[in-house]
């Protein structure tokens, strides 16, 4: 078998003592579609970003065609015939197809419209079934067709080597299949692809090859007809851990009756950014003292869900009942200070150019008019650097000028040490290292036990093993069944499912 | 190449250093303008810093000049805080202007201290609706606040224009472009031993009121996250809508109430160009002072400094008025680029 | 109403339409690349004042008419600077350059005064100067108004047709995209800024040189502000941009002629420019509109790559 990439032990690590890669390994093969899976932050990313040339190994060499090459830059890359197609589009919405097309293409040329540029376009249409209408602009387009055009461009640079990062995660199933029999084609005439996914069916759906990546790792290379969900969910998930799960006491369902329930979420559906339900027809209550797990991979309606209870998207059906009053009878400020958000993106919830005391307000703005910069406010911020070890001078720092996983430690600080009523806390522990995630778990513990209601969404199984009281799976927008944590094996099918 | 890093420990002193070498440089740039155009520079600047500071004649003119610039640059602090960038300042003081010469020839019945009230009032509040109209398209459908505000201040001094060329033309003045003179109840009252009418003073306090309202209490608060990041003020519940027209509505009145002053405290009537670019001066007064409501009052009277400066040597060495504008320039452009330095080192 | 009145009418139309029409089609490029620069007005004036001093020293028209193109261009390259590489707010570096505009040319004026120099003179075009009506007033004029009239369409044609075109909007709409897709952004920012100043400064000689027989401290008498109006009004697009100019100066002239007539109050009109653009500002500023017919989406933002 013919090898067009192969990458050799390369290693890359980041500052904190993240490893991404540890002694990579991995070969693709003439006229294959060769799936790349893992969870999120398993290291298929960082290996990409390398192979691409916008990152640079610590260790380790890579070889295409048989030479060994170093590519410094993605220029570099596009001259070896390697392509990116990214998750996020580079497109300019007010322009039209053909303009993005030539711009990225056609950098030499004097006019926009060209014969030669015509007739390369329309031989991809051809042969792969590629075809958008030109003229029609992208903002026009559905995330299916601007993939196309994405893909187009990639080919016009000459790209023989495909690499599609997460590429389903913004189509519809119809386009996905769209997108699977274009993968198909293009390999028959001995090009490759390698199709980088969370998602397992989607790797048995179209893969020759499948390599699984956890925790920066390799952990072995299967071929489709040896592959199966048991043998990948194996692969992917070290279950293996059964230790938490022993010191867990049995708190099933049953002792809920005397337990108040803070929120009612009844048939929620919310849309996501695209207009395509991300939360589909969700139903659950939560209960003071307790913390609500849910688990299941990135991107399958998390986001939306704790956005709209957190007042910041608005569903399209169904209702959210807080504290005993309907969601959208609250001002906003008003829901803030009762129901605590650490959002995904750190940089939603912290105004950088403004101190840390001055950030630790930020969330209980409702019952305060005067008197924003009182002692209190610096005491808390002081006990909020001090509990949860941010390297500042003082609370009188302004926050951008912390590091990322600093930031995240004062919004988790602020969020848990005001005692809101509801926290919806959204990978929490992101970007901390070992012992701050370790304080973060125990306060979480902490906030529950003086009873308030946690709705913990994390990807990091041990963490929801550990802290749940129940585990909600999500997959696709719906949430499968509530488990128990202590069945871990179910957990995991659940999620891969 | 070149790179900008973020400076680390920046000091008080470090500051002031570097935004006094950018003055110094634009005193040595401009004294070459100056010399390149025929005028002899030093001489031009002992006799500006004799007459300007040194002089209780002058000195009274040059708190009398900042008055509009000092009320209007305390509101655009405000809005700048925000991000919202009115240059709108022009147009309010006009429309606080015509607010004034209205109520006071419409209200001359009223007893002195009433009338004056009154007017403040209807002043700020034709200033703030003046604001409140780019205001609200900034708020709703986010139209460009630069240009919006820009036109209003075009249709605000001709509406001026029509009026002291038209119905309110003074008969007595000789065809002139200005209105009759106010009621003596309608004057701003001076201040005592002096001859500067109260409204700097007014502006002092309300320079001290902002400077409270942005560091103590919720909606400078608001105003201020806002401005550093909407995600943020949005993920926390501030109202943009709210946030918006309460910052252009208060730039909008002060401007207004910096109009009354010209009105009331200094012409005594309203004439066509009863502001000669004060509310664009206040943009460049404010940035100098970073936004600092406090350093904003010293920089205003420095500006008037200026202006009287610039009278003087027009008398003096008719060098036109419109020069000191081109030291103006150089001032905020090179405070610009040291603003960028203090905040910034370049390391290869 | 003889047609000898209506021809005086649409020349002193043109006259007005022409410098708006060349200084707005330079500030299109500018905004279309994401730089809004206030400082029309300011180029404008330096342009009439080197221009003015070029033609009294060498008597050479068309070299004062490149050199006030040169000093326009000369003095948005300092707006260039501040606003792309110190990535300097560009609302304050564009009012800074339009004081200092202002303020120079009023200082440096002051030795013009009384002096005069050569003016650009009418050419007529054979054969077509003698169209009926429009003949005197597009093809019997001062060469700059036929040049501007050509370079709207041969502007708009670079603008969207071009790859040149399609690099500039590019940078104004996505500078991202731009960088990915290989472009140089801030270099295309400066080119364009750097243009558009070039197009003020011959605007601003049209004003010592054709318009006025000698110089006048402040002469462009806020022409630069309206032009700036004038490209919100004609959407970015150069072809309104000719269209829009010659409205506004129907608008312009009429003011002074029509008033008596229609008793309405000449400011009226002369606040019509600024209303329409208002009006327009608010009609093209709602999403809808936006994506039909929009401003460049990154006007105004200074860019820096990997910021968030």
């Amino acid at each position: 078998m013919d090898c067009v990439l192969e990458v050799k032990n390369v290693s890359k690590r980041f500052p904190g003592g993240i490893i991404a890669n540890d002694h990579v390994n991995f070969s693709l093969f003439r006229g294959e579609v060769h799936a790349l899976l893992g969870e999120n932050g398993a290291g298929k990313t960082t290996l990409m970003n390398i192979i691409y040339g916008i990152q640079q190994p610590d260790e380790g060499e890579i070889y295409v065609r048989g030479r060994r090459v170093v590519i410094k830059s993605p220029k570099d890359a596009i001259r070896l015939g390697i392509g990116m197609v990214h998750q996020h589009f580079t497109l300019i919405p007010n322009h039209t197809v053909l303009e993005n097309i030539a711009l990225a293409v056609n950098g030499s040329s004097l006019f926009i419209k060209s014969n030669v540029l015509h007739e390369k376009i329309m031989r991809l249409f051809n042969e792969y079934g590629l075809s958008v209408d030109l003229n029609r602009k992208i903002w026009q387009l559905s995330m299916g067709e601007r993939q196309k055009v994405e893909i187009i461009k990639t080919l016009l640079r000459g790209a023989s080597i495909l690499i599609f990062d997460e590429p389903t995660s913004v189509l519809t199933p119809m386009e996905t299949y769209g997108l699977f029999d274009f993968m198909r084609n293009f390999v028959k005439n001995g090009s490759s692809i390698i199709f980088i996914t969370h998602k397992l069916d989607e790797a048995l759906a179209v893969s020759h090859r499948i390599t699984v990546i956890r925790k920066g790792r390799i952990v072995g290379t299967v071929s489709r007809e040896e592959a199966n969900e048991q043998v990948l969910t194996s692969m992917m998930f070290d279950i293996s851990n059964s230790e938490t799960v022993n010191n867990k006491d049995m708190r099933g369902l049953n002792t809920q009756v005397d337990r108040v329930p803070l929120m009612y979420v009844n048939n929620l559906t919310v849309e996501n950014d695209n207009g395509i339900e991300a939360v589909k027809n969700v139903s659950f209550r939560l209960f003071s003292g307790e913390i609500l797990g849910i688990a299941g991979i990135t991107g399958n309606g998390q986001r939306e869900l704790a956005e709209a209870i957190a007042g910041l998207r608005k569903p399209k059906y169904g209702s959210i009942e807080i504290l005993g009053k309907p969601l959208n009878s609250y001002k906003l400020k008003e829901l803030r200070s009762l129901v605590g958000f650490i959002p995904e993106d750190p940089f939603l919830a912290v105004a950088p150019n403004l101190s840390i005391a001055e950030n630790m307000v930020l969330t209980n703005l409702y019952d305060r008019v005067f008197n924003i910069n009182d002692n209190k406010i610096l005491q808390f911020a002081q006990q909020a650097i001090m509990q949860f070890s941010v390297v500042a001078r003082d609370a009188s720092i302004r926050v951008g000028l912390l590091s990322g996983g600093n930031i995240q430690k004062i919004i988790v600080a602020r969020e848990i040490l005001r005692k809101p009523k509801i926290l919806v806390a959204s990978y929490p522990t992101r970007g901390l290292d070992v012992p701050t995630s370790l304080k973060v778990r125990s306060m979480l513990k902490w906030l529950k036990n003086n009873g308030s209601g946690v709705i913990l969404i994390s990807e990091d199984l041990d963490e929801l093993l550990e802290l749940s009281d129940r585990v909600a799976v999500i997959s696709k927008g719906v949430i499968k069944e509530f488990v128990s944590p202590n069945d871990v094996a179910k957990i995991v099918t659940l999620i891969s499912n | 190449m070149f790179k900008f890093i973020p400076r680390e420990n920046v000091t008080l002193k470090f500051i002031i250093m570097i935004y006094s070498i950018a003055f110094v440089v634009a005193l040595v740039i401009y004294g070459f303008i100056l010399m390149v155009a025929g005028f002899n520079p030093i001489l031009a600047y002992s006799f500006m810093f004799n007459n300007v500071f040194l002089n209780p004649y002058g000195f009274s003119n040059t708190i009398i000049r900042s008055s509009a610039i000092m009320l209007s640059a305390l509101g655009l602090a405000i809005a700048y805080k925000a991000g919202i960038f009115t240059i709108g300042s022009e147009g309010q003081i006009y429309v606080g202007a015509i607010m004034s010469t209205w109520t006071a020839f419409t209200f001359a019945f009223l007893p002195s201290p009433i009338l004056l009230i009154l007017m403040i009032v209807l002043s700020f509040i034709g200033g703030a609706f003046w604001a409140f109209i780019p205001g609200i398209m900034r708020a709703l459908i986010n139209a460009n606040e630069v240009i919006s505000t820009l036109m209003m201040n075009y249709i605000a001094i001709l509406i001026v224009h029509y009026l002291v060329y038209g119905p309110w033309k003074d008969p007595k003045g000789y065809g002139f472009p200005i209105t009759p003179i106010i009621p003596s109840s309608a004057m701003l009252p001076l201040i005592p031993f002096t001859n500067i009418h109260i409204m700097p003073i007014i502006g002092l306090f309300i320079g001290i009121i902002l400077a409270y309202m942005m560091r103590y209490t919720r909606i400078g608060y608001e105003i201020k996250v806002f401005g550093d990041n909407p995600d943020a003020a949005r993920y926390s519940g501030i109202s943009s809508i709210k946030v918006i027209l309460t910052v252009m509505i208060i730039s909008g009145g002060l401007a207004g109430l910096g109009g009354m002053g010209e009105v009331a405290g200094f012409q005594h009537r309203l004439i066509s160009n009863i502001s000669p670019g004060y509310g664009y001066m206040a943009i460049i007064v404010v940035w100098l002072a970073r936004l600092n409501p406090l350093v904003t009052i010293i920089s205003s009277i420095l500006f008037g400094g200026m202006l009287v400066g610039a009278d003087v040597l027009q008398t003096r060495f008719s060098l036109p008025i419109s020069s000191i504008y081109t030291f103006e320039a150089l001032v905020l452009m090179l405070v610009l680029i040291a603003d960028l330095f203090s905040r910034y080192k370049l390391v290869r | 109403m003889d047609i000898e009145t209506i021809q005086l009418f649409l020349v002193s139309v043109t006259e007005a339409a022409t410098p708006l029409l060349l200084a707005s089609l330079g500030e299109i490029y500018s905004e279309r690349s994401g730089v809004i620069n206030l400082g029309i007005e300011g180029m404008m004036l330096i342009g009439a004042y080197t221009a003015f001093i070029t033609s009294n020293i060498t008597g050479n028209v068309w070299l004062a008419v490149l050199v006030a193109g040169l000093a326009g261009a000369l003095l948005s390259s300092i707006h260039a600077f501040l606003s792309i590489t110190l990535k300097v707010n560009q609302i304050v570096s564009g009012l800074a350059l339009s004081l200092m505009g202002v303020g120079v040319s009023g200082l440096l004026g002051q030795g013009l005064i009384g002096l005069a120099a050569p003016r650009l003179t009418r050419i007529h075009i054979p054969i077509l100067s003698s169209i009926p009506i429009i003949g005197p007033v597009l093809f019997a004029q001062d060469p700059l108004v036929l040049i501007s009239v050509l370079l709207a369409p041969a502007l708009w044609f670079i603008l969207f047709k071009t790859m040149i075109g399609l690099k500039i909007r590019s940078v104004g709409e996505n500078p991202e995209a731009a960088d990915v897709a290989g472009i140089n952004v801030d270099l295309v920012r400066y080119a364009s800024v750097i243009f558009g100043g070039f197009l003020s400064g011959i605007a601003g000689s049209y004003f010592s040189l054709v318009l006025s027989a000698a110089w006048i401290e402040n002469m462009t008498a806020g022409r630069g502000w309206i032009a700036l109006g004038l490209v919100i009004f004609s959407f970015w697009n150069p072809l309104y941009a000719l269209i829009g100019s010659y409205i506004f100066g129907i608008l312009e002239v009429v003011q002074y002629r029509f008033q008596i007539l229609f008793n309405l109050p000449t400011e009226l009109f002369s606040a019509l420019p600024y209303g329409i653009t208002l009006i327009a500002l608010a009609i093209f500023s709602t999403e809808y509109a936006r994506k039909k017919v929009g401003a460049p989406a990154a006007l105004g933002k200074p860019y820096i790559r990997g910021a968030r």
